[in-house]
């Protein structure tokens, strides 16, 4: 049987592969993009009523108080006839598909249209959160990721970090880029990262493993892949991703917040960071925070004063009823973001993240004329972990460790898909680009490897293979319906919400 | 109807010339700052060499004719100028003879084994390095902008507006060597 695997790539330019990722960057991201605002307008449907909500209430302090009283009551009016025409067209599409069955979904479009009007002071508020957090994230991304993994600045004596000092100023010339400040941190694993606000305030963290392991080639190399990332505007795209994360955060905070101390701090840190008031140094408490708030523990307070209802039967029950419906809708919407966040947003944006990494290694080899650096670093620290730091600052990384994906699944589960292309493939497109040969990996090697079996053996590989595909699409149909129960769920909880406002 | 779609192409053939005009010019300022970088990254290597020979000097007596050789190559290279070719090819002859001192200095026992030596050999290295990814950004910078003006529609523009065509940094064939140096 000869060596397929071993066979070499086909050959390519930098360019083309640079344009060839770029274009799966553009596709990976548009999904990822359309796959948040999904969830987002989803979430809006209790975030739109509660808005609305909270500006009724302000309109009507506001005449009460004596300041305007006419136009405030006005406005008022206006708001309440708005709020009661969507919920009215709400109902009444209802009413269509009732009476019509599914015949009537292309009747009842219109009325749901206006309908979904409701969701959008919800998503507005939203995107605002978001590109605020955006912003806050990179404002503040060197000096969380310097205190998150106990950064120094470099030492002028020591010759290492002298010569990493050098290399960056070298492939800056080589980038047309301002210098990236350079930070050290004293762990064994060898690493590097990219950080901050843009290609013009960067910082790349390396660890003193990396110096050790790598000579100035390799190191070279690496260096050349985080210029090249951050010159290709990854740091603007980390905070985006980041941000995503925290307003889902901040749109299911709402309900922590009669039951969680926490949540109030959190609550706070978000308005001063959306205003811009917020000190750098918070960035690290507001990250886990609001990741906090998507996570099942924070549904614990919330089952403890639950329990009240068993403890003392007659008056526990009676306290505790009319918080289900507000319990249900809290079940309903963090089952919605934590489902969305294993299942559903992890692929794409492990896929877009990845293709940003092969471009960066594209750009390396542009840079350097030279991809034998990049694969000499690759080959030396294949093995070798990630310095202990947030599950987020993985955006920043050169390299990702393969062996712990399954390890801290429950600690990262909104990073199920890697981050960073197994060693083995980007050593294969570097092959692709003129490196040494890469060894053989991946899924074509996999079913090469099926083909060599001998015949019963290959058979039952086959067989068990063939099994996990009627598996896999139970489970992508479980999901899926659960996804759209619990987006019903929210649906009728916000209009039911929104009818509340209504009667105000 | 009325011809309010002819002073419309007007404007919009402007702002289209405009917008032409902005780029050549862009890329023009392009391969003037990449020049100015090759031009600190030259001198930073000729603020080097005095350095370099003085540390080399002690140990290596026998040796004096690279000492003056490398000096008059370094003579020769600020004498050159802003003229590209010849400093082009000054500046690749007095790398040639930093190099030859180097692996002189290489066969030296104590002086290999001396930090000065070593944190100078450093320098050397990242300044090597420094000019030759800054000939490289300038050589890509020459080239976007010579086929920039070469090709339509930049032609058009070209000749009224005086974009003349920039010359490469070339190095001579005898002197390429790749731009990485490693220990």
């Amino acid at each position: 049987m000869p060596d397929l695997a071993a066979a070499p790539a086909e050959r390519t330019t930098f360019f083309a592969e640079q344009a060839r990722r770029r274009r799966h960057a553009r596709l990976w991201a548009l999904l990822c993009l359309g796959l948040a605002a999904g969830l987002g307008a989803v979430l809006s449907t209790i975030t739109g009523p509660l808005v609305l909500l909270l500006l009724a209430l302000g309109l009507k302090l506001l005449a009460w108080i004596g300041l305007a009283p006419a136009a405030m009551l006005a406005a008022l009016q206006a708001l309440d006839a708005w709020i009661g025409g969507c919920v009215h067209a709400f109902f009444q599409a209802l009413d269509i598909l009732d009476a019509q069955g599914a015949v009537g979904t292309r009747a009842a479009i219109p009325s749901f249209l206006h309908a979904a009007q409701l969701v959008l002071p919800g998503m507005l508020l939203g995107a605002l959160i978001w590109a605020r957090l955006a912003g806050f994230q990179r404002r503040s991304a060197v000096a969380a990721a310097a205190a998150d993994l106990a950064a120094r600045a470099p030492r002028e004596a020591d010759a290492e970090e002298r010569q990493l000092g050098n290399i960056l100023a070298e492939l800056s010339l080589a980038a047309g880029l301002p210098t990236p400040r350079l930070l050290l941190v004293d762990a064994a694993e060898p690493n590097a990262a990219a950080f901050g606000a843009s290609h013009r305030d960067a910082a790349i963290i390396a660890t003193r493993g990396l110096l050790e392991r790598l000579d100035r080639r390799e190191t070279q190399g690496v260096a050349a892949h985080l210029v090249g990332s951050l010159g290709g505007g990854d740091l603007r795209l980390a905070a985006a991703v980041q941000a995503v994360f925290g307003t889902l955060g901040a749109m299911v905070l709402v309900f922590d917040l009669p039951f969680r101390r926490a949540a109030w701090t959190t609550l706070g840190d978000l308005a001063r960071a959306v205003l811009g008031l917020l000190p750098a140094a918070r960035a690290g408490p507001l990250t886990t925070g609001l990741a906090a708030s998507t996570a099942p523990e924070s549904m614990d307070q919330m089952i403890r004063v639950m329990s009240l209802a068993e403890r003392w039967p007659p008056l526990g029950a009676l306290l505790v009823a009319p918080l289900l419906p507000w319990m249900l809708l809290t079940l309903v919407q963090k089952l919605l973001v934590s489902l969305w966040m294993l299942f559903v947003f992890g692929w794409p944006l492990g896929l877009l993240w990845r293709a940003r990494r092969y471009l960066a290694d594209a750009v390396a080899v542009q840079l350097l004329r030279d991809p034998e650096a990049l694969a000499g670093a690759l080959r030396r620290i294949d093995a070798d972990g990630l310095p202990p730091g947030g599950a987020l600052q993985e955006l920043g990384f050169f390299h990702a460790p393969q062996h712990d994906a399954a390890k801290g699944f429950r600690a990262r589960a909104s990073m199920v898909a890697a981050l960073t292309p197994a060693p083995g493939r980007r050593l294969a497109r570097l092959a692709a680009l003129g490196a040494g040969p890469a060894p053989g990996g991946g899924l074509l090697a996999g079913l090469r490897g099926i083909a060599a079996l001998p015949g019963w053996k290959a058979a039952l590989v086959v067989f068990l293979l063939a099994l996990l595909v009627p598996l896999f699409g139970a489970l992508v149909v479980m999901v899926g319906l659960l996804l759209a129960g619990a987006s019903f769920f929210s649906v009728m909880g916000g209009a039911a919400l929104a009818s509340l406002v209504l009667r105000l | 109807m009325s011809a309010w779609w002819i002073p419309g192409i007007v404007v919009l053939l402007l702002v289209l010339l405009a917008w032409l005009y902005n780029g050549l010019v862009a890329a023009r300022n392009r391969v003037r700052n990449a020049w100015a970088q090759i031009d600190v990254q030259l001198l930073r290597r000729s603020d080097l060499i005095p350095g370099l020979v003085e540390s080399a000097k002690g140990y290596m007596k026998h040796e004096s004719g690279i000492f003056d050789r490398i000096l008059e190559a370094r003579r020769a290279a600020t004498a050159a100028g802003a003229d590209i070719p010849a400093r082009a090819a000054a500046e690749a002859a007095l790398g040639r003879q930093v190099q030859g001192l180097l692996a002189l200095a290489e066969a030296v026992p104590e002086l290999r084994a001396s930090d000065t030596m070593t944190a100078l050999q450093e320098e050397l290295a990242t300044t090597e390095n420094r000019i030759a990814f800054a000939r490289q950004f300038f050589n890509d910078a020459v080239q976007d902008y010579n086929t920039r003006i070469q090709t339509v529609p930049g032609n058009l523009l070209a000749g009224p507006f005086g974009f003349a065509p920039e010359r490469f940094f070339e190095v001579p064939a005898e002197a390429r060597a790749k731009p990485v140096v490693s220990f």
